[in-house]
């Protein structure tokens, strides 16, 4: 595949990527595993990286990809390729939203949304709330013992969240300390 | 002129600075940019925020993108659109080609992955006061509450795709517009009969 080809194949992936980076991902996989381009293998430690690794996810990968294939030039082409269809929408809908601020059907149908928006907003927090702080049981029949319930919390986690909540709330700390501060914990504690 | 370049260079490193401190998905960065682009900037509101995220969610492309067109061309047309952009996915340009060469497998750096799992929960506390800041700015009355747990429970329980959601609350909004708009035309009218 030239880098002209890839560059179509990320804007493609980039104008179907609806709801996130983890949709942006299986998508690079049909293009670029079953291609026959990157193994499955690196693929998956790939993933691993750029999740380990700082900006969203699906940025990453595109880069990275981009990267093996072409270096440098392949880097900065496939994911200006992937952020492209996304830039050309956003920059026709604001310029709508600049023209139509003040008409009341606008007006009513985002005011109707924003606490529907929050509902969105609310099911990733509980599952990364849940993933870090909770073990679930493999069967509910372990919570009938005192050891079932101790398993079912990670006490170290609980706490370093509890002190980052007392810090975001109450001492108004800025969320990139948080963050410093959350890598650092992560090394002393867990 | 050189005003100009001035806010160009700002916007460019306010977005390089969230896109740096970003870890896994867009809405980790959601604190950030509350903070840097609405508390310290003033650059957007709330409303607008959440308005963004939103629209993000059912258009193409990665939301961080999304969110840092919009805020780049209110800010400064659609120049400022494309550069906020650029700086949102720099820190993943630089750090990417850094790292790609040097590592092959984060299995071999334990002490990494003990950082990460500690930037996790930091990410769920932060997630929280996320949560709780949007909360009290979208949940005003009782059907605002119905209407997010609805949204919730959709979406963690039935996997109705948030996109759907979306255009349907778009359309109820619309709806509910032209409703009221009615309602007041004939109360308007019946006063006038009377």
């Amino acid at each position: 595949m030239s880098l002209l080809q890839l560059a179509f194949t990320f804007f493609y992936i980039g104008l179907f990527t609806i709801g996130g980076g983890q949709v942006a991902i299986t998508l690079m996989q049909q293009a670029i595993v079953s291609a026959g381009l990157i193994s499955q293998e690196q693929f998956y430690n790939m993933i691993a990286i750029s999740e380990s690794t700082p900006g969203p996810i699906g940025i990453n990968m595109a880069t990275y990809i981009g990267y093996e294939l072409y270096g440098v030039p392949g880097a900065l082409v496939v994911t200006g390729a992937q952020v492209l269809p996304s830039i050309i929408i956003i920059l026709i809908i604001a310029r709508f939203l600049r023209s139509f601020n003040d008409n009341p059907f606008v007006k009513g149908s985002l005011a109707f949304l924003r606490p529907v928006t929050t509902g969105l907003i609310l099911v990733p927090v509980i599952q990364v709330i849940t993933f870090t702080l909770i073990n679930p049981p493999e069967a509910l029949s372990v919570l009938t013992t005192l050891e079932g319930w101790k398993e079912l919390f990670n006490l170290i986690p609980i706490a370093g969240y509890a002190v980052f909540t007392f810090l975001l709330f109450k001492v108004k700390a800025h969320p990139i300390l948080v963050i410093v501060l959350g890598a650092v914990f992560g090394m002393i504690f867990l | 002129m050189k005003n100009k370049l001035k806010q160009f260079l700002e916007l460019y490193f306010a977005f390089v600075k969230i896109g740096a401190f970003t870890f896994g998905g867009g809405l980790a960065m959601m604190p950030i940019m509350q903070r840097e682009l609405i508390e310290k900037r003033g650059w957007i509101t709330e409303e607008e925020l959440i308005d963004y995220f939103a629209i993000g969610q059912s258009t193409p492309g990665i939301i961080a993108v999304n969110v840092a067109t919009f805020v780049g061309y209110k800010k400064l047309g659609w120049l400022g659109g494309i550069i906020g952009t650029i700086g949102v996915v720099t820190p993943s340009w630089v750090i990417i080609m850094l790292l790609a060469g040097a590592i092959s497998s984060v299995d071999k750096y334990p002490v990494a992955q003990k950082a990460l799992k500690g930037i996790n929960v930091a990410v769920a506390a932060l997630l929280t006061s996320v949560i709780v800041k949007f909360s009290k700015k979208t949940i005003k009355n009782i059907w605002n509450a119905l209407f997010m747990l609805l949204a919730f429970a959709l979406i963690y329980f039935f996997k109705v795709q948030s996109v759907w959601i979306i255009l349907a609350s778009l359309i109820i909004g619309s709806l509910l517009t032209l409703y009221r708009q009615k309602k007041q035309k004939t109360s308007v009218s019946q006063k006038e009969g009377e």
